[in-house]
């Protein structure tokens, strides 16, 4: 072997040798650190919605709305407080809160009012406060006309929904009558005139009723409903209680229309009328990764599903960005929140579309969907 | 040294996915006690037993005691019908349920990488053959006297080495 070859097989087997012995020194990938933008900042968000106390309308838009606020705390470090605030569909309450969270300098943003005559009520003590609200559901159309100064909304309006709702009847029910009824405050009347004017551009004909809230006996309104399932009865009522009332009676008296409602129904606890139809401003969430994830965590917690009030995880999460983004030496203040939140875009959602507002502080693209109650669940039909 | 940071890896992520499932359970334990001391805590004082809701009281963690108390303070008529309620800002359960799903779900992420990590390591092993393989034949070439057996056995290390990086490519 010449002194070339010797050193040829040397280079070789070191080589060999080498990769055997060692092989590759690639790092191993750490995982994330979640770390980044973790910083400390306190203030209080209050939730005007229900409670549940005794009685009460269910407390899923305070659950959803808590659920986020400490996923947000959690992933950003910050040490933001709820304060609830009791109230659903009571204006006169909605003022006495409004002003006892006016009064309270550690409240900085809110998330509600929930429906819309409590927003009506609360706006113009909120806005004389400089207190933004973000509401998940009050879907009145006059709301966001510019008289409430700091009112957003994460749901689409009620002429939304109310397109949704007339384009059903026309293209999917062939109605051979309609009653249109309409609850006597600010949701009701906004929708189910909406609904009227929707149904007169497809040239359709209907009658309307109006009712009050918690109203006990429907019997006018059992009169003018039809008795088949070619009539339909469309229902633009705040309280779920009340429509399932109504509905009840319609069958006591032997009437089996379709019903159609707007998307106050959209809670299988409290309304669940099978083969009814009803409107939603979020898709089912649990189709969704973030939406599935967020509804795991709600069941770990309470126990339950109550993926309609999904919306209140987005309101929440629009007021604890605004706080966060706007937060001066650890505390976050209403002026900040205020400021922040006509550029908040949250994306993802966990309604899976990104939430922003527009000008008039409404969310952009705010759309909705149509469920069919089947048994103890929803089949989405538009 | 690859495959060793790999398996490492892969044993920390296992322990922390176990010790994740654990602190789920914990929490899951946490609240699952808290409600059932206090329907015992209100069994004694419906009962006006002050003596055993003290007792009760007394079993309690800080931060239940901090929720009831909570709770407690509100009239009846305004009050959610248990402290263990969302609107309840003293109720720091669901904060420890999110903390241990966070938890559980970035540990389950390190797994996955550590897995792949391993996965990654068993291909660079595989490819490290080939490549000593190619270099043992390229280097026995000199040791031959015949010029076309040296020929046979280069032609068979430079496969091997082109195999290897197309692995390479491949694989990594």
């Amino acid at each position: 072997m010449s002194r070339g070859q010797a050193l040829w097989l040397a280079a070789t087997a070191l080589g060999a040798t080498l990769l055997t012995g060692c092989g590759s020194t690639a790092s191993v990938m750490p995982g994330e650190h979640r770390g980044d933008g973790m910083r400390a900042c306190d203030g209080t968000i209050a939730v005007m919605a229900s409670t549940g106390s005794a009685g009460a309308t269910q407390p899923a838009a305070m659950n959803w709305a808590r659920v986020r606020l400490d996923s947000f705390n959690a992933e950003h470090g910050s040490s933001f407080r709820i304060e609830p605030s009791d109230v659903y569909a009571e204006p006169e309450l909605a003022v006495q809160e409004a002003k006892r969270l006016a009064a309270d300098p550690s409240i900085v943003g809110v998330v509600g009012p929930v429906t819309s005559i409590d927003t009506e009520a609360a706006g113009p003590v909120f806005d004389a406060a400089g207190l933004a609200y973000v509401t998940p559901s009050a879907t009145n159309v006059e709301l966001a006309d510019g008289h409430l100064k700091l009112f957003f909304r994460v749901v689409g309006n009620n002429q939304r929904q109310a397109d949704v709702i007339a384009r059903l009847i026309a293209s999917r029910l062939d109605p051979k009558s309609i009653l249109i009824v309409g609850g006597h405050e600010a949701y009701g009347l906004d929708l189910s005139k909406r609904i009227a004017r929707g149904l007169k551009k497809d040239q359709l004909e209907f009658q309307r009723a109006s009712v009050d809230i918690g109203q006990a006996d429907y019997a006018d309104v059992v009169a003018q409903a039809g008795s088949s399932r070619g009539d339909v009865v469309v229902l633009a009522l705040v309280e779920p209680d009340d429509a399932q009332r109504l509905v009840d009676q319609l069958h006591a008296a032997g009437k089996n229309p379709t019903i159609v409602g707007g998307d106050t129904l959209h809670n299988i606890n409290e309304f669940h009328a099978t083969g009814a139809y009803v409107a939603s401003p979020a898709p089912d969430v649990s189709l969704l990764e973030d939406g599935a994830a967020s509804l795991r965590l709600y069941d770990e917690i309470f126990g339950d599903l109550a993926p309609f009030a999904a919306l209140s995880d987005v309101a929440m999460e629009a007021v604890a960005t605004a706080a966060f983004e706007s937060c001066r030496n650890g505390e976050a203040t209403r002026k900040g929140v205020a400021r922040a939140l006509p550029d908040i875009r949250i994306d993802p959602s966990v309604v899976g579309s990104p939430i922003a507002f527009d000008a008039d502080h409404e969310v952009v693209d705010g759309r909705y969907w149509i469920y069919r109650i089947e048994g103890n669940h929803y089949r989405e039909v538009m | 040294m690859h495959a060793g940071h790999a398996q490492q890896e892969f044993a920390i992520s296992t322990q922390a996915v176990n010790n994740a499932n654990v602190l789920q359970q914990n929490a899951s334990a946490v609240a699952f006690g808290e409600r059932n001391l206090f329907l015992s805590f209100r069994s004694a004082m419906a009962q006006n037993d002050q003596a055993r809701s003290a007792d009760i009281r007394g079993l309690m963690d800080s931060e239940t005691v901090r929720a009831v108390d909570w709770w407690l303070a509100k009239s009846p008529a305004a009050r959610p019908t248990s402290p263990f309620s969302s609107s309840n800002p003293d109720w720091t359960t669901p904060r420890r349920i999110i903390d241990a799903r966070a938890a559980l779900d970035e540990s389950v992420v390190s797994l996955h990488s550590a897995e792949n990590q391993l996965r990654r390591s068993h291909n660079l092993e595989f490819l490290e053959a080939a490549l000593a393989l190619a270099f043992l034949t390229g280097g026995l070439t000199a040791t031959l006297g015949s010029t076309a057996a040296q020929k046979v056995l280069l032609s068979v290390s430079v496969v091997l080495l082109a195999l290897a990086s197309v692995g390479l490519v491949v694989l990594w």
